[in-house]
């Protein structure tokens, strides 16, 4: 569906991203891992035509839409979840939602219906400014009115920022729910274990170059990838807690 | 070198200027245009870096014109003393006036810098002493220390070296401590307010200051055009002013000299076509032209050009180098960490009750964490904590005295540090600059602060990203850059709103280390964060909250077992397991 070839992209002359080739087939979902200034945002921008590509391809359902203005890009298929959701705060649910099909008018009011029929929790909240709701409500709002605009391909940048660890879980799977509806999706992730634990196949990002590919689960148990991003073992939710303890010990000796 | 040949340009265009035109009267308009920069310099100051706009600075020129007038014509005083003494009256009643009305938020000072305009209209028609509507006439021509310009040239370069002394003071203000707390609240006010910047204070000074010049301005236009009536300075003079900053650019005050050339110099031209009626059609066009070409307007368009004639080409990532323990502690010993309580705190928004009845207190010296579900209340807890908001009840104890009654940067000065859950950096500076911004409680000569900013980003890991504007970096820096603006402050008691948020987990498991070291420096830490395994790691107590109450308050081990917690918040039994 979406396939990336060799793209080099950045800011001014020097480029952040370096050949990166991917691709996302139609019903999976893809994660895109990698740290702090790795050029995951890059790429995403680089996708949606607000960054754009110095050389290679990006083609979307066969057509090369590099190149193209975003609104353009919005309009063949691919909708993007913002960091941080960005969402209108004082305006409602419902309104945010029609925002959402801004670039595609026509039956919104059952497009409306469609997505509160797919997240129940925003149709109770439908007139309630969307800065009233809980991060993970807020991230589901993000979600939905991107789906709005009917994408084929929705690429979500950091959907578990700032969520309690009970929200993750529950914003991880209402990802999975929208895979088995049809969805397709490109999830870019600094919580690498949730992204890696939802998605099907994974790509790690190092210094604007592709690393690592392949099976989520064959990710997953990559010593490493584990390492570098996993907290360093298999299961290792504990094993940070436990350095940081030997750390305070010895730096606070407490 | 940029700074450099503005004033170079600047002088040899000044001194040239007469030289190259014939006859009196583009010496008059450049006589005119002098004054008019005089006031926009001013102008800039304040719409530009104090962000307040006032559509009434006509008036101010008016106190100056009225002063000249009056005391040169009926009390035969000195040019020179007449004019120090109305731009002493404008400051004063800018003074009077800004004090109490910026207390309040929005447009009120433009309105009442308005209605002050339209009373002082009002009395230089109705006075006895103004002359009325007829005005005041014979203004002798101005004087230096009693010896009289009776040339207009050399009047023309006393104007225009007033000019050059207001660029000065504009310029140094710009490079001072107060220049970077006025970019600071220009760009955040929260952000500004928690390293203990007085916003109200900056921007009372800017008004009275421009207020100052303003009067400058109507003083020496004035004793050009030697008679002063009501309605010399009208309100499109104020709209002038407004003009001329916006087109001119207000990034720099340069731009009020460039501005208020170009739209003298603008409406010369078109006089010169000799077409009255499209005058002001077309010197509203242009000015529209300008603003679309020229985003930061003309003088912002000068610098961004000459920057990129001689713009080295920097690297666009940025890598953490090796944190340096060091650092900070070289430069700040450790101060004494500081005890918090909060008792039986509630507030509520309309029927929402954001934080009730809640009492917890941090020893000094520990690490606390705060933990719950989103919207459980955490947030606004800070913000009580910080003076951000008011409490409904209760009462927030610093070292066992109240705080909740003071000001956010009141308690910033106290040395209450804190980092922002949604980054509150400031865009319109570097990286070092917003770190030296959290050094301003401790007013230190610029080599001082620049070096106390030094330590701090080397502390948390960031001393390559110095000259960088704070959007360029990835956001988990952007965090650094908040905690390292927090630690130049010099904080007894810091509170960080999710600092892991954003970071993969070996950029977590250095916060937490970073963490520790802050600790380590003599710092009480209270951190809200969702990620338990730095929670857990680092808290010597954690507070759990929800729904705005506190339901669980305890030791890390403890806390992890407790059934309410994990109903309520952990949800996998795997933060639970020992």
């Amino acid at each position: 569906m979406l396939r990336l070839e060799r793209v080099s992209s950045g800011y001014g002359s020097s480029p952040v991203l370096h050949e990166v080739s991917l691709e996302v087939k139609r019903g999976e979902i893809v994660a895109l891992i990698g740290a702090n200034g790795a050029g995951k945002s890059t790429l995403l921008n680089t996708m949606m035509g607000l960054v754009h590509a110095q050389r290679g391809s990006i083609l979307f359902e066969g057509h090369d839409i590099a190149g193209l203005a975003t609104p353009a890009i919005v309009r063949r298929g691919l909708a993007q979840v913002p960091e941080r959701r960005q969402l209108f705060g004082t305006m409602s649910v419902e309104e945010n939602l029609r925002m959402g099909a801004y670039v595609s008018p026509g039956d919104v009011d059952r497009r409306l219906d469609e997505q509160f029929a797919l997240f129940p929790i925003l149709g109770e909240r439908r007139r309630q400014p969307a800065q009233t709701l809980s991060g993970g409500e807020q991230q589901m709002l993000a979600i939905a009115r991107a789906n709005m605009s009917r994408p084929r391909l929705l690429l979500l940048d950091e959907p578990s920022l700032g969520l309690a660890p009970l929200l993750v879980v529950r914003v991880m799977s209402e990802i999975r729910r929208l895979r088995a509806a049809g969805g397709t999706m490109l999830v870019v992730e600094q919580n690498a274990r949730a992204a890696l634990v939802a998605a099907d196949r994974g790509y790690v990002i190092e210094n604007g170059r592709i690393t690592h590919a392949g099976d989520a689960a064959a990710l997953l148990a990559d010593p490493a990838v584990q390492d570098a991003y996993l907290g360093g073992e298999v299961g290792g939710t504990r094993g940070m807690e436990a350095r940081i303890r030997l750390r305070r010990a010895s730096i606070l000796g407490r | 070198m940029k700074a450099r040949l503005a004033l170079a340009s600047f002088v040899a265009l000044v001194a040239l200027y007469p030289l190259l035109v014939r006859g009196s009267y583009p010496l008059g308009v450049g006589i005119i245009t002098g004054a008019l920069a005089a006031g926009t310099v001013g102008f800039v100051l304040l719409l530009g870096y104090a962000h307040q706009l006032a559509l009434g600075q006509a008036g101010f020129c008016m106190v100056g014109g009225y002063a000249s007038a009056i005391l040169c014509v009926q009390h035969r005083w000195d040019p020179l003393l007449a004019l120090l003494a109305g731009a002493a009256a404008a400051m004063a009643v800018a003074w009077a006036i800004a004090t109490p009305i910026l207390k309040l938020r929005g447009f009120v000072l433009a309105m009442a810098s308005l209605a002050l305009h339209l009373i002082l209209v009002v009395v230089a028609f109705e006075a006895p002493f103004t002359g009325g509507a007829l005005g005041t006439y014979g203004v002798p021509k101005f004087a230096l220390l009693g010896l009289p310009l009776s040339a207009d040239l050399a009047y023309y370069y006393v104007v225009w070296a007033i000019v050059l002394g207001f660029v000065g003071i504009g310029l140094a203000i710009d490079r001072s401590r107060v220049g970077r707390a006025l970019k600071a609240l220009a760009a955040s006010e929260t952000a500004a307010l928690s390293v203990g910047i007085d916003i109200l204070r900056y921007k009372v000074q800017m008004f009275v200051l421009s207020a100052g010049m303003a009067s400058v301005c109507g003083s020496l236009a004035v004793h050009y055009v030697r008679a002063m009536d009501p309605n010399v300075f009208g309100f499109a003079f104020s709209l002038n002013f407004i003009t001329a900053v916006i087109v001119g650019g207000l990034q720099s005050v340069w731009g009020g000299v460039v501005g208020a050339a170009l739209i003298t110099g603008v409406r010369e031209l078109l006089r010169g076509v000799s077409l009255p009626l499209w005058e002001s059609v077309l010197m509203g066009a242009l000015t529209v032209v300008v603003l679309i070409a020229f985003r930061y307007g003309f003088a912002g368009f000068l610098s961004r050009l000459y920057d990129r004639f001689t713009r080295r080409s920097e690297a666009p990532r940025v890598a953490l180098v090796e944190p340096d323990g060091d650092a900070f502690s070289r430069l700040a010993p450790p101060a004494a960490p500081a005890a918090l309580e909060v008792r039986g705190a509630s507030r509520s928004f309309g029927a929402l009750r954001a934080v009730s009845e809640t009492s917890f207190t941090v020893a000094a010296g520990s690490i606390c964490a705060l933990i719950g579900p989103n919207g459980a209340g955490k947030t606004t807890l800070f913000n009580l904590v910080c003076g951000y908001q008011p409490l409904d009840s209760g009462c927030v104890l610093l070292d066992g005295r109240p705080i909740e009654k003071r000001l956010p940067n009141e308690i910033a000065v106290l040395g209450v540090g804190r980092t922002f859950q949604n980054l509150q950096l400031f865009d319109n500076m570097t990286v070092l600059e917003n770190v030296m911004c959290g050094a301003h409680r401790h007013v230190l000569p610029p080599a001082a602060a620049r070096e106390r900013a030094r330590a701090a980003l080397a502390f948390v890991g960031l001393s390559g990203a110095h000259a960088h504007t704070p959007a360029a970096l990835a956001f988990g820096h952007q965090r650094l850059v908040e905690i390292a603006r927090a630690l130049a402050l010099g904080p007894r008691l810091l509170l960080m709103d999710e600092p892991a948020s954003g970071l993969n987990d070996s950029e977590t498991e250095r916060l937490g280390e970073l963490t520790l070291r802050i600790a380590a420096l003599g710092v009480t830490l209270l951190l809200v964060e969702h990620d338990m395994r730095l929670v857990m790691g680092l808290a010597d107590h954690v507070i759990v909250m929800h729904h705005g109450e506190k339901i669980a308050d305890g030791a890390p081990d403890a806390i992890r077992r407790e059934r309410s917690v994990i109903d309520a918040y952990l949800g996998m039994e795997e933060h639970a397991s020992p």
